[in-house]
């Protein structure tokens, strides 16, 4: 039971973070490239 | 009037002393003198030092119900009024131009998180062989979070899941932070070729006032929808980042940035010192929080600079590894750290602007797993 939760906390929270900062950096490319056409 | 002279004696402190109070003392004073002798973190361990000599003088009853120091603990830190606080003057302090320039170094401040969960296994696997250490899944994350190298992530997290912790993993925490300069540069030196650390770095492009106004806004709903728990530091950080970055409230973000930040900082030194006493101090898990601390640091700083290794294969423009080292917050000496060690590679190197991108990701990335632990751990 630790052991599985341990598991899901690393494997979780460890891709989360990967995936919650790529989706910033995909966003902040997106919002780079939009000011840049308005501009 | 003996009688009565005999009691006056017996209610001083004096009376009551004892060697554990003694090896306090002894601790406060070190963090004194490192503080203004060696000026390692000197605005936070100044007066963590001397709450932690003034919190062991016996009978003085400053962390009893009611006291002084419990105050300041109890709505400071309980409450989690002075970590989301600092945040708010941290914001206003960030320059996220380096970040929105180079936006994937982001992925370098995830990387170098990989320490937070190699402490948070260790943790667990001390807890399991010795279980009257008491170790469990709320402990392992807060020691884990250490790896972070932000100190007001930790605190936050630790009040959160293990208060009775809080003394030594704030203290790890910053002390770490103040070594960075000497823990990483042998790991980084071991970790990259003398090629790899001369890289020279395209020059990052100039970044408008509406990309830096809209970053805030943008990252504080995309890392509170997905982990709503970091919400409180996340929220504070780009509030007064937009402070700084509209250019329409310079009292407000000058006020962040001095004032607020400052009289947060004299009561989080305060509070974190007074839940150093004897008695929850010196103890076997404290040593061992300082031991996974460190290992959690040497961890973090590996992982910044493998994935910036490995996202070389696949790049055009290549990264130098040394400024994943930079992923572990620590703002900006870890990115001062990366500087010094390219340009003692080839004086010509600069990579400080380029290393602040991850760094300030750094910030963000520990923060998101603190979120995490708190969401997964029970805490939230």
């Amino acid at each position: 039971m630790l052991w599985e939760q341990a598991i899901k906390i690393f494997v979780f929270g460890f891709l989360g973070v990967f995936v919650a900062l790529a989706i910033l950096v995909i966003t902040i490319s997106i919002l780079g490239s939009v000011v840049k056409i308005f501009k | 009037m003996a009688e009565f002279i005999g009691t006056m004696i017996w209610k001083t402190g004096f009376m009551s002393l004892e060697v554990k109070h003694l090896i306090m003392w002894l601790i406060g004073f070190l963090f004194i003198f490192l503080a203004v002798k060696k000026d390692y973190e000197p605005l936070l361990l100044l007066p963590i030092g001397f709450a932690v000599f003034i919190v062991n003088l016996p009978l003085t009853a400053l962390m009893e119900e009611g006291g002084l120091l419990q105050i300041f603990y109890h709505y400071g830190l309980e409450w989690e009024i002075i970590p989301p606080l600092i945040f708010l003057g941290l914001g206003a302090m960030t320059d996220f131009g380096p970040l929105i320039a180079n936006p994937k170094t982001l992925l370098l401040g995830a990387a170098a998180q990989f320490g937070v969960y190699v402490a948070f296994f260790g943790a667990l696997v001390i807890g399991f062989l010795f279980p009257t250490i008491g170790f469990g899944i709320p402990e392992a994350c807060s020691i884990g979070i250490i790896g972070g190298a932000d100190g007001p992530t930790t605190i936050y997290t630790t009040v959160k899941l293990a208060p009775q912790l809080l003394g030594a993993t704030a203290v790890a925490a910053y002390s770490y932070m103040s070594l960075v300069p000497i823990i990483q540069p042998p790991i980084m030196k071991l970790l990259t070729t003398e090629h790899e650390r001369k890289i020279h770095m395209r020059q990052l492009r100039p970044v408008s006032q509406i990309e830096k106004i809209l970053f805030p806004v943008t990252a504080t709903l995309i890392i509170c929808l997905i982990v709503p728990p970091a919400a409180p530091l996340m929220a504070m950080f780009m509030i007064g980042n937009l402070f700084r970055e509209s250019g329409v409230v310079k009292r407000l973000s000058n006020a962040a940035q001095n004032e607020l930040m400052n009289i947060v900082t004299i009561f989080l030194g305060i509070s974190v010192g007074a839940t150093m006493s004897a008695d929850k101090f010196l103890r076997l898990d404290a040593l061992l929080v300082f031991a996974l601390g460190l290992v959690a640091f040497i961890f973090s700083t590996a992982g910044g600079l493998l994935l910036a290794k490995l996202m070389n294969l696949f790049l055009k423009d290549k990264i130098n590894p040394l400024i994943g080292s930079a992923g572990v917050s620590a703002v900006p000496m870890a990115a001062r750290v990366s500087q010094k060690l390219g340009a003692q590679a080839d004086p010509k190197n600069f990579l400080l602007m380029h290393a602040m991108g991850p760094n300030i990701a750094g910030v963000i990335g520990t923060v998101v797993a603190a979120g995490f632990f708190i969401s997964m751990a029970g805490g939230g």
